[in-house]
């Protein structure tokens, strides 16, 4: 069933790929810039928060903070709005749903897609600036950050389907997901140092969405990588994977009343 | 009081038409019976012997007499003796007695005693229990596929023209005599009804493209106010539509579909007829692979495309030219070839222009027009299709009927949900009746149309 599923995923992925580039077309289509807003919004927000946080902090070097900040909103943004927005996906398909015999998955690979493409997007506009800052990025970015950036795209498409799928059943999640995304942020280090924390910096170590952030920022700006660290959440990656696909599977038949 | 079953009904059917009870008028008695306790057989034989059938084609102006010995030529392969005979018409010119209570007495009532030896008494019954096995066997047989349904039946019903398979169909039955009939025997007639044998709907038919075995189908309400609603009301209260309210330690359910068994074949073409909430939308979503059933086996063969509701699969938001790509996309997986498509889409919609618009900015018209366009621009093997589905805008209907009825003709298997008697006569020759999510009938069109509107089916079905 499981490869079934993948075939099914291969074969169509042009039309969901296509989908979702629509939907990002969609969503800018009164814009003059139309998705480098996506960009710019977080340029925005990077310069904004850097001073602020970086007085508020006592930031010595605001070039390495501007960089810190930067890559952590974008990834930050790019995995929040994958989990906030999933609790509706299913919602926002439920014609379709109830009407073509589309497999869900394909909806899933559409959302999966288009949270990839924005993404793309943001972080393109972003690390284009940061060039300017510190060329190395570049080779930091083509040599070390592959794995990481892997196990960002796998964790972007299970986590928030395992998200949605709960959240389909037990709509009180639904209402939960912002709060606890705005309490995961708060107690990430992504507007602060890691050392900020002090005695809890423990937390971190709990923290799997700060896990999946961080080796990807630290393999762009320092071109580190602990590859013990990446297989290990690749590992954890690739079983979230399996069982929400298992799992999808086994509400798939229940989906169409469930909405 | 004689039962009626089908045993009687074929002896009916010998007497006054020679001929072995075609599925639909067996189908059609056979639920009469059922739902009017006092239907006799003496009612419905003077009920076939007012039938065009038997006054236009057989009666012709023939005498009593000749009425009786056709009669026992039909039933026993042979002419009625002179005391019988005389007694019998007796019975009509001084007693009144209609041709159908002729028959009745004949076949009930044991007369012969009088007038026949024991030895032709047995022969006669012998004569007749061989041609009712072979006509109930032609029948079971005949049912079994809506083209030999379709072969069965009279030329024309209005004026009366009994066609030729009747007429094969009666010579067959009359040269049956004492000698045993097999079932291989009334196969090997049922194949030689078709001229062609290429087109004989026993090889035609043979492959099932959809099997189902004892499936249901229940709905969860998954709702928080289905858990205050209180045992009272899924017991207590009538419901004219939808299928039955169940309670469960997990809330209320509706049994959408319940105990369903059958078996489509490739090329068939199915009504689904019913009230509203009958079960026909379930049926559909469950056949496109959108519900899965709750209980039961499903084997299904073939693609089914279904045609529910119209929705796109992109954002109203983006270009008519989007939606195309994207279901050709689906269709297709490449874009090979899509220029043609979206042209022919252009010419047919008449969006013109407007294809390069969001989607948001088209009436409602336009919409459907330019998903009926979408959906209907390559066939199917097999297609699902709900009456909701419409075709637009009035200026469009004739457009849409011309392509729709060739897009139906294009595929081999078709269910077509409606409540338009126009519509399914026009495409469909299999009618399943629906009723509180249970097929109440399965037969010929024209008999499940004449089930549906029987005022029993309301009684039974639909006010119960």
């Amino acid at each position: 069933m499981l490869i079934n599923n993948l075939k099914f995923a291969y074969k169509t992925r042009r039309a969901w790929w296509y989908t979702a580039t629509s939907r990002s077309r969609a969503r800018f289509a009164r814009t003059t810039l139309g998705s480098f807003w996506l960009g710019f919004s977080n340029l925005l927000s990077i310069g904004t928060l850097g001073i602020v946080y970086g007085t508020v902090f006592s930031v010595q070097d605001f070039r390495s903070y501007f960089m810190y900040l930067g890559v952590g909103l974008v990834i930050w943004n790019t995995i929040s709005s994958s989990i906030s927005n999933s609790p509706q996906l299913f919602a926002h398909n439920s014609s379709n749903i109830k009407n073509m015999n589309l497999k869900p998955l394909f909806y899933t690979f559409e959302e999966w897609s288009f949270q990839l493409q924005t993404f793309i997007q943001s972080f393109a506009l972003v690390f284009f600036v940061f060039l300017f800052l510190k060329f190395s990025l570049l080779s930091n970015f083509l040599i070390s950050s592959w794995m990481p950036l892997l196990n960002l795209f796998i964790f972007i498409y299970w986590f928030p389907l395992i998200v949605c799928l709960i959240s389909v059943r037990f709509t009180d999640i639904a209402q939960l997901v912002p709060i606890v995304l705005q309490l995961v942020f708060l107690t990430s280090p992504i507007l602060y140092r890691k050392e900020s924390l002090g005695e809890l910096a423990w937390i971190t170590n709990i923290n799997f969405i700060y896990k999946i952030l961080d080796s990807l920022r630290i393999s762009i700006l320092k071109g580190d990588v602990n590859y013990q660290d990446s297989i290990l959440i690749l590992s954890v990656n690739l079983i979230g994977l399996f069982f929400t696909l298992k799992y999808l599977d086994k509400e798939a038949k229940r989906l169409p009343f469930l909405l | 009081m004689i039962k009626i079953d089908n045993t009687e009904l074929q002896k009916l059917y010998i007497a006054f038409f020679g001929r072995p009870g075609d599925p639909s008028g067996i189908n059609y008695w056979l639920s009469q019976a059922n739902s009017n306790e006092s239907l006799t057989l003496k009612k419905v034989s003077y009920e076939l012997s007012i039938q065009a059938e038997y006054l236009q084609n057989i009666l012709d102006n023939r005498s009593i007499e000749s009425q009786i010995n056709r009669f026992y030529i039909n039933l026993f392969g042979r002419k009625s003796d002179f005391n019988c005979l005389n007694y019998l018409l007796d019975m009509v010119n001084n007693k009144q007695y209609y041709i159908s209570d002729i028959l009745y007495f004949l076949l009930y009532e044991n007369h012969e005693n009088q007038f026949v030896e024991p030895d032709q008494l047995d022969k006669d019954l012998f004569v007749l229990d061989n041609k009712v096995f072979a006509a109930k066997i032609f029948t079971q047989q005949i049912n079994k596929s809506i083209s030999l349904v379709n072969l069965y039946q009279p030329d024309s019903f209005s004026p009366w023209s009994s066609g030729d398979s009747f007429m094969k169909a009666a010579k067959f039955i009359s040269n049956i005599s004492s000698k045993k009939v097999t079932v291989q025997e009334v196969n090997t007639f049922i194949n030689s009804l078709s001229d062609n044998p290429l087109n004989n709907p026993l090889n035609i038919l043979t492959q099932p493209a959809i099997e189902m075995k004892n499936i249901s189908l229940s709905i969860p309400i998954y709702c928080l106010e289905n858990r205050s609603l209180s045992k009272s009301i899924t017991e207590k209260v009538t419901n004219f539509t939808g299928g039955k309210l169940t309670e469960s330690k997990n809330g209320t359910n509706i049994v959408a579909l319940n105990n369903i068994n059958l078996t489509i074949m490739k090329g068939e073409r199915i009504a689904l007829i019913g009230h509203n909430g009958s079960g026909k939308s379930s049926f559909l979503r469950l056949i496109a692979g959108i519900y899965k059933p709750t209980n039961g086996h499903i084997m299904i063969d073939v693609d089914v495309y279904p045609m529910l509701q119209k929705t796109f699969l992109t954002s109203p938001e983006l270009t008519g030219i989007d939606a195309c790509k994207a279901h050709y996309l689906l269709k297709h997986h490449c874009l090979s070839g899509f220029d043609k498509f979206l042209n022919e889409i252009i010419d047919f919609s008449g969006l013109g222009s407007y294809i390069s618009l969001p989607i948001k900015t088209y009436s409602e018209g336009m919409s459907a027009r330019l998903i009926f366009s979408i959906l209907t621009s390559s066939p199917h093997d097999c297609l699902a299709i709900d009456e909701g589905f419409g075709t637009g805008d009035s200026d469009f209907t004739d457009r849409a009927e011309e392509r729709m009825k060739k897009f139906m003709d294009s595929a081999a298997t078709l269910f077509l949900a409606s409540h338009s008697e126009e519509l399914l006569k026009q495409f469909c020759n299999r009618g399943i009746v629906f009723s509180h999510g249970s097929i109440v009938f399965d037969g010929s069109l024209d008999a499940a149309l004449n089930y549906y509107h029987t005022h029993d089916y309301y009684n039974k079905n639909v006010n119960k």
